[in-house]
């Protein structure tokens, strides 16, 4: 269930103000993150949305430092943790912090874990690494994440190579890895995107129960409004490298306010309305963002689009408390 | 149209394949992708075939086509028998079937110009004459997918994927084929060009008179495009039901548990109470799958029974099929019985 | 018409614009690509270019010919005059050497020509059909490959006996065989293409879908296996005429001369083994350089992509 209090008076965990990182491709600049800023409070789950291209993963990746460094890199914004700039730290620190204090997991399960090792040495790694466990019982410890995943027959899994566990297991293993060292910021980006659909269910709930048991908060990348939908407090929009809505959950989904939020919306087809009714997509592609078009980057594809759209960016302008758009137009009058 | 024959009938359908394993290749057990499915199509309907990784959905797609061959059972197309064709009658049969695929990027030949692509079915048949009419007629092709003529002498990596998709249709629709094999044809596409697909798939339904066979795992799409709906599991046939039986009333438990398991895009607490979760374990492999129900082991009302027998496919409604012993009269006697 | 096409739906530029300029003719535009991005492998095409230059106008070149006996002049060392010296019978080193080179050329082109278009044979037959033929097709080229190749070749020769065209048909053999493997790998890898499985399902025949579909695909591993066999056809050729199973004197054959001449008179005359091997080693080299870079320009192009992240990268349509 959401949280429906969205108290300020939570400390903040992690501010992002104008992450920039932008990729060289063929010569041109590609922005893939323009000027995000965000935060992320203690103890909440926040929802990054978007499609592909809109930056969402590059986002995360970018917080972590995990970018590649030619052909990407970051050229702007401040990443404070801690009241720590993430992006000022030098490799060392930046590596200590990964899997201990922010941990990441990924959507392929089949990639992510290494082939060849088996998966109580992969487990023991982070806790080795960062050394929060001694030597002797680092076993136990894995076990006892095997068991907090919901993971069956936990000393036989220890043993097990990746290849023989489905891909559900695999997760639920990536899962323990980023929870080992018990860090206050889980990013997981598209966790069940990979998965079949009820194991995508247990998956998802399981994230859930155990960022809440530890107190720790879970960045959530995802281009699914219906994962979002249930287990977001807050949303973040992506579109093109930019946030263009940002607010609650009931907000975003019950009284959305950009054109692409809009357009998500009504282009799904959703298991609550009516079904064989004609779905409103939204027309065209996603820019080339090598080359954005000028002014508002959804415009082109936009059916509020007015002449102000064309030339001059919008700015993320605040509505309520949570709730912002980056938006010229007032949808609501014109629906 | 009830009492016209359907497009297409499935019964028995079994495709095993053999493992082997060893310096000798000895027989290492079977992987029963499709295990006895049965179903029809009626002409100018989309029934969707849905199910979780190892239902062998995708294997019974290809089994239509004739692609993939066949353990057991029978194919009939417009009533004619194809489950063993010869050559010219499987040439034929090529020409009225067609597949539309998953992947909009590797589907097309990267190196052949968009004009070839869609053409190729037409050369294949030799379906026109002379240059001109070849251009004029996959530029036609091309309008009615909602692509512009001039995109023919482009190569397909200048195209994005819902663009690409698009020319796979217009490569689908050059033979003029009555049934379209759809192969999860948005699952690879975003969300918010995934609508313009479907309704490009909708619109050609109407105008064409087309029938398809539509494969998938969102729900949501299915609910939305399909009449009626195959539920497989574990390469079996578990539920069949027009669009709104199914998604109202369904009986099944791993469809309730399916339909359960789906997000809402609402995050409504009334609505949120839909979400139900339940379904625990894995989806199984369906290599030497255990005897009786394929659900049991993960079923919350499974009996002896179901472990023992698999159930047979009963009618319990009017075009409503449901295989469950717990849905089975005459078991249901014999399971009382036993108590 | 169509609800579904939404004007602004239909984008007449699409996602990637391409970027259309005024092109070079392939040739050269390839070669200027080669200097910018693999300068020793423009340097091996260099070499290449002189070899079939200097085998082609051979007669130009040294146009006294390549047994122009003279046995006043034997064995001078290199001088003005002659400038790589002269061997034991008073002949140009040089006119030889150049001679040399078009025997070298005619055999390795020949018999390399030769054995891709079996190795394409073999391999397009075994990988794309499959089944019993495979099966019977692999086993025939593994028990080939189970002898070294220095015995087939010994074999042959005595069988055949030595001559210009017999060494071009064993090399092509020995060399086809053995490459089949490699044509077979990449026609079971492009196979796997999804538009294989498309033009099969509309009921593209065989025949089309490999001229098509597979052919483009396998072409270039076949190029840059052609250029690989290049340089081991000249070496294996060498090696035949060291051991004097090659093609006979008078020959010059650069690997007879190494053996027969060299050999005699290493102490004497060094410069009769030295320079014929120069000759065959900068030649191996320059082959061998060229056809690495060759794969390296033409491999992730083929195949579209270095990866699936790093591709959607690279696309900039991020992750």
């Amino acid at each position: 269930m959401n949280m429906k209090a969205h108290d300020v008076t939570r400390r903040t965990l992690l501010d992002v103000r104008n992450l920039h990182t932008v990729f060289e491709k063929d010569g041109n600049e590609v922005h893939a993150v323009n000027q995000v800023s965000f935060d992320v409070k203690e103890g909440e789950i926040l929802a990054i949305v978007g499609e592909s291209g809109s930056g969402k993963s590059i986002t995360a990746m970018s917080l972590l430092r995990l970018i590649p460094s030619p052909p990407g890199r970051i050229i702007g914004g401040r990443v404070l943790f801690n009241d720590e700039d993430l992006l000022d730290l030098d490799d060392e620190q930046i590596r200590r912090l990964r899997g201990r204090d922010i941990a990441m997991i990924f959507q392929e399960p089949m990639t992510s874990l290494n082939p060849s090792l088996r998966i109580g040495r992969q487990l023991a790694e982070p806790l080795l690494v960062h050394g929060s466990v001694p030597k002797d019982q680092v076993r136990e410890r894995c076990l006892e994440l095997l068991r907090q995943v919901r993971l069956g027959d936990p000393e036989k899994r220890l043993d097990a190579y990746p290849h023989e566990l489905s891909g559900g297991m695999r997760q639920r293993v990536m899962i323990a890895m980023g929870l080992a060292c018990l860090p206050k910021l889980l990013i997981a980006d598209e966790p069940t995107t990979a998965l079949d659909v009820t194991v995508q269910a247990q998956i998802l709930e399981l994230l859930r129960d155990l960022v809440r048991a530890n107190n720790s908060s879970m960045m959530l990348i995802t281009h699914d409004l219906g994962v979002v939908a249930r287990y977001a407090d807050r949303i973040n929009v992506m579109y093109a490298g930019r946030i263009v809505e940002r607010g609650t959950a009931e907000e975003i989904f019950h009284h959305p306010k950009h054109p692409y939020t809009l357009g998500l919306m009504e282009s799904m087809p959703r298991l609550d309305q009516a079904p064989g009714s004609r779905l409103t997509p939204i027309p065209g592609q996603p820019p080339d963002l090598s080359d954005p078009p000028p002014g508002c980057p959804f415009h082109p594809r936009c059916r509020f689009a007015e002449a102000r759209c064309r030339s001059e960016r919008p700015p993320l302008e605040q509505l309520t408390e949570h709730h912002w758009k980056a938006c010229w137009v007032d949808t609501d009058a014109k629906r | 149209m009830p009492n016209a024959e359907p497009l297409l009938q499935v019964s028995g359908l079994r495709v095993h394949f053999p493992l082997q394993a060893g310096l000798l290749g000895r027989h290492a057990g079977t992987v029963k992708a499709v295990d006895g499915v049965a179903f029809h199509i009626d002409r100018g309907e989309t029934l969707g075939l849905v199910g979780e990784s190892g239902c062998g959905k995708s294997t019974t797609g290809l089994a239509m086509l004739r692609m993939s061959p066949l353990t057991d059972g029978r194919i009939h197309f417009d009533g004619e028998d194809i489950t063993s064709p010869d050559k010219p009658a499987l040439k034929r049969l090529r020409r009225r079937m067609q597949m539309v695929y998953q992947d909009p990027f590797g589907a097309l030949n990267p190196r052949m110009k968009v004009l070839d692509i869609i053409g190729e079915p037409l050369r294949v048949h030799r379906l026109t004459r002379g240059r001109a009419a070849y251009r004029e007629k996959v530029m036609a092709l091309l309008e009615k997918v909602g692509l512009k003529a001039e995109m023919a002498d482009r190569y397909p990596h200048e195209f994005s994927g819902g663009q690409r998709q698009r020319i796979g249709i217009a490569r689908a629709l050059a033979a003029d084929p009555e049934l379209i094999i759809c192969d999860e044809p948005v699952s690879a596409l975003d969300v918010s060009i995934q609508a313009q697909v479907i309704n490009l798939l909708e619109d050609l339904q109407k105008e064409l008179g087309l029938t398809y066979l539509f494969i998938a795992h969102d729900l949501a799409v299915v609910r939305h495009l399909c009449h009626r709906i195959v539920v497989m599991y574990l390469g079996r046939v578990v539920e069949v039901a027009d669009r709104e039986t199914l998604y109202d009333n369904p009986q099944h438990p791993y469809t309730q548990a399916l339909l359960g398991a789906i997000p809402i895009a609402d995050p409504d607490p009334e609505v949120q109470q839909h979400f139900n979760p339940s379904l625990s374990g894995e989806v199984p492999s369906p290599i030497d799958p255990p005897p009786g129900c394929p659900f049991h082991p993960r079923c919350p009302h499974a009996t002896e029974l179901c472990r023992r027998e698999a159930p047979r496919a009963l009618e319990v409604e009017d075009r409503h099929t449901v295989a469950c012993h717990l849905h089975d009269p005459d078991r249901a006697q014999a399971m009382a019985g036993n108590l | 018409m169509n609800a579904s096409v939404e004007p602004t739906a239909v984008t007449a530029t699409p996602a990637r614009p391409v970027k259309r300029r005024k092109s070079l003719p392939k040739p050269v535009a390839f070669f200027a690509r080669l200097c910018r991005e693999r300068p020793l492998g423009a340097v091996g095409a260099l070499i290449c270019l002189v070899l079939l230059f200097t085998g082609v106008f051979a007669d130009l070149i040294a146009p006294q010919g390549y047994n122009a006996i003279n046995p006043i002049d034997r064995l001078q060392p290199p001088s003005a005059e002659y400038w790589f010296g002269t061997d034991q019978l008073g002949r140009d080193i040089f006119a030889r050497i150049v001679h040399g080179a078009r025997l070298s050329v005619i055999v390795a082109f020949a018999a390399t020509t030769l054995s891709i278009v079996l190795s394409a044979l073999l391999g397009i037959v075994s990988g794309y059909f499959g089944g019993r033929l495979d099966m019977l097709i692999q086993r025939i080229v593994d028990g080939w490959m189970c002898f070294p190749d220095l015995i087939l070749l010994i074999v042959a020769v005595a069988v055949l006996g030595p001559g210009t065209w017999q060494i071009i048909v064993i090399l092509g053999l020995l060399f086809g065989i053995a490459g089949s493997r490699i044509v077979r790998g990449a026609v079971l890898s492009a196979k796997q293409n999804v538009y294989v499985h498309a033009a099969q399902s509309m009921g593209a025949s065989s025949t089309r879908i490999l001229w098509h579909h597979i052919l483009p695909n396998v072409m270039a591993p076949l190029i840059v296996l052609y250029t690989t066999r290049l340089a081991a056809v000249i070496l294996a050729e060498s090696g035949l005429s060291f051991l004097g199973l090659g093609i006979p004197p008078p020959s010059p054959s650069w690997g007879g001369m190494l053996s027969l001449d060299g050999r005699s008179y290493m102490f004497q005359a060094p410069w009769l083994a030295i320079i014929p091997g120069i000759a065959l080693t900068v030649v191996v080299f320059g082959i061998n350089m060229f056809g690495d870079a060759l794969r390296d320009m033409l491999d992730p192009r083929m195949r579209g992509g270095t990866g699936r992240y790093m591709a959607r990268v690279k696309r900039g349509t991020g992750v």
